[in-house]
């Protein structure tokens, strides 16, 4: 894979070779370390897509390897309103939001960490719009700045070796790297943990949220539908991506795969309702939904889809909620 | 003699609608009014006129508003029941038809589907963020035509060979009307056509992949309208129902639904609302980074209520601000922090990397 770079402004013009290491690159970023005073180099992580993909995974592993991570803020209006401003039209909403992130860590860091994320379960397939998203922040939104990049596909090699390779790269010795891995792995193990229930009591009626992970974690896309689901007191259940064996089925998309997976062992005494949560122009939900949709029909559990665009108002997905809350009351 | 009796307020996009019912359900009296974009100015207006009409012997038991502005209103006329539209619809249908299996409902700027098996929703679909299929699509094009609604409904009704018009988009729509008209179709073509295409992209978008099986009743501001009426039966192949009340049926399941709700001591505020000088006072929020647009409701001085917010720690609350601000929003999103957010990272001055992290020739 070959890309061209723009290294700083006066540098020209590099070509990467997809995990060419770091240390080979810039005599101006040498030059420029050793006038450095100070704390530890700063690493911005956005949070989007892989932030939920591997929850926690990025924070610890480069803290304990010395940086000092920088995450964004949780999206919000303001994010949105950046996001517009800056990303493409054509984007699916967390795309764009995905820009609007990166732009709002550029400038306050030393470097930004974008992997290309092209397969996170052996076999099956992530969604086409992670592939260009490093070589999209080169060209553009973090111009200028450090963009540190790794392939993470698991057809090619396990997550363990990706991180040992970035350690690498960042010219880490192996035995730190390693011991970061292991913490890192330990922190994702636990924050998998954590995100997967909403509401802890035990109550009626139970349901299950359904949607990439970032989609059902995103502060601007779901918390309205989490905070309105708290407010009527229903216990919601987001589905886990932590369970890293695929069953077999036809789907090649790692969430859609994982998603038809549990809607496929749904049982109707566990979930009262299932929600599922997709964003306007998602390829892969446009194409899913349906086949959801039957499934879970077949279990005789009621479902119900929201789309959310940036401008969605709160009031339609008020009526959605409270409509589909009342028509599981009717039943019974 | 029983005088006791229930409001039912319905706020659309459009229209405000009132329905009076006596305890059994049966409607005294019915206001239908399009609103001039003042939600609070509509619900006072429709109230004064409820003054007019209602007989002094009956006395208002319980209210509930529905519809988009179902918050407003609650606050203004001091609601006791706030529910969504959906429900009050299929609530109006079922009481007056209990064998419906589909209601079709076309607003102003919503269009929806719910379906019901033996009296309860099962399914129910509105359609997404563009309002293409619904009312306001008719509107635009009677305007663009330079006729009334009432005439494009009474036009369509003679049309013997209606025009094809694609329906997806109310700009290609416009163009291709423009179209047809330099090609010389007549008028009451054209506006059949309309309702077909209306009809088409409702089916299209909001009915896809429901089972669409009769009884179908067909309610909301549109079903005034004969020609969607003849394109609903020419697509659908069987007969749908206009029910009576079928402008007003959202305000009909409102007051429906607070006959039944047993309320011992309503909060309706009075019928002298109507003459108050009611206002809105906007301010942000603050409390946590989505600077939510916190809508304040005054009565004079009193403040009656809230609206938005995302977190819903406004909402219905008539507390002093102070007592509310700086509780931090409610609800829990997501939150597993191990390390800074960028709010709390200064600017960077120099760029650079530690010593221990040189990246070096060896």
């Amino acid at each position: 894979m070959i890309m061209i770079k723009r290294l700083h402004k006066s540098v020209g013009v590099y070509i990467d070779m997809g995990n060419q290491f770091l240390k080979n690159i810039s005599p101006e970023w040498m030059w420029k370390s050793g006038h450095y005073s100070g704390s530890s180099l700063r690493i911005g992580i956005p949070r989007m897509f892989f932030y939920y993909i591997y929850p926690d995974l990025w924070e610890t592993f480069f803290g304990e390897l010395g940086m000092e991570p920088v995450v964004s803020r949780p999206s919000t209006r303001k994010t949105v309103e950046k996001a517009s401003q800056i990303s493409e039209t054509e984007h699916c909403l967390p795309n764009k939001l995905f820009d609007a992130h990166l732009a709002e860590v550029v400038g306050k860091v030393d470097m930004v960490f974008v992997p290309r994320v092209l397969s996170t379960i052996k076999n099956h397939l992530s969604c086409p719009k992670f592939g260009p998203l490093p070589d999209a922040a080169r060209a553009d939104i973090a111009r200028g700045t450090e963009v540190l990049s790794i392939d993470i596909d698991e057809n090619k090699r396990p997550l363990s070796k990706t991180l040992l390779l970035l350690g690498k790269k960042l010219n880490i010795q192996k035995s730190k790297t390693l011991s970061a891995i292991k913490s890192a792995f330990i922190a994702m193990e636990s924050a998998n943990k954590k995100m997967v229930l909403l509401n802890k009591k035990k109550g009626k009626p139970r349901f299950l949220l359904v949607g990439h992970p970032y989609v059902i974690h995103d502060n601007f896309i779901a918390g309205p539908i989490l905070s309105k689901l708290e407010s009527m007191g229903v216990e919601v259940e987001l589905i886990s991506f932590a369970d890293d064996t695929p069953a077999k089925s036809y789907i090649l998309w790692s969430t859609a795969n994982k998603i038809y997976h549990k809607l496929n062992t749904l049982s109707s005494e566990d979930y009262d309702g299932v929600i599922q949560l997709t964003v306007f122009n998602c390829g892969c939900d446009s194409m899913m939904i349906d086949t959801y949709r039957q499934l879970v029909k077949d279990k005789n559990v009621p479902y119900m889809y929201l789309m959310v665009d940036e401008h969605l108002a709160q009031s339609g997905i008020d009526t959605r909620v409270e409509a589909f809350i009342d028509s599981l009351r009717w039943r019974g | 003699m029983n005088n006791s009796c229930y409001l039912g307020i319905d706020v659309g996009s459009i229209s405000t609608n009132c329905v009076i019912i006596t305890p059994e359900g049966e409607v005294l009296f019915e206001i239908y009014k399009r609103g001039e974009g003042n939600p609070i100015k509509s619900v006072q207006q429709c109230l004064a006129q409820l003054t007019e009409k209602l007989p002094d012997r009956f006395s208002i038991k319980g209210v509930c508003t529905t519809g988009s502005g179902r918050i407003l209103a609650g606050a203004v006329v001091g609601a006791d029941v706030i529910k969504n539209e959906i429900s009050a619809h299929a609530r109006a249908a079922i009481q007056l038809y209990p064998a419906v299996r589909t209601i079709c409902e076309i607003g102003g700027q919503d269009s929806k589907v719910t379906i019901l098996r033996d009296g309860a929703i099962v399914d129910f679909s509105m359609n997404l963020v563009c309002a293409a299929g619904t009312g306001s699509f008719l509107d635009s094009q009677a305007r663009r035509l330079n006729i009334t609604i009432e005439e494009l409904s009474s036009r369509a009704m003679m049309s013997e060979n209606p025009t094809n018009i694609a329906g997806r988009c109310t700009v290609f729509a416009e163009s291709d009307m423009i179209h047809k008209q330099q090609l010389g179709h007549e008028q009451k073509d054209i506006t059949m056509g309309l309702c077909n295409a209306l009809v088409r992209n409702y089916l299209s978008n909001v009915c896809n992949g429901k089972e669409i099986k009769p009884p179908i009743v067909f309610q909301g501001g549109v079903s005034a309208n004969k020609g969607i009426c003849r394109a609903f039966k020419d697509a659908l192949q069987c007969d749908i129902i206009i029910p009576p009340y079928n402008m007003v049926m959202g305000a009909y399941g409102a007051a429906i639904i607070a006959s039944t709700s047993c309320i011992e001591k309503t909060k309706f505020r009075g019928k002298e609302v109507s003459a108050h000088h009611i206002i809105t006072k906007g301010f942000e929020c603050g409390d946590c980074p989505n600077y939510c647009e916190i809508i304040e409701v005054l009565d004079e001085d009193e403040l009656i209520g809230r609206t938005g917010g995302r977190c819903g720690k406004w909402e219905g609350r008539t507390e002093p601000r102070e007592a509310l601000k700086g509780t931090g929003p409610r609800g829990s999103v997501m939150e597993h922090q191990t390390c800074r957010q960028v709010g709390n990272v200064p600017d960077l001055i120099q760029i650079g990397v530690s010593k221990k992290y040189r990246l070096s020739d060896k």
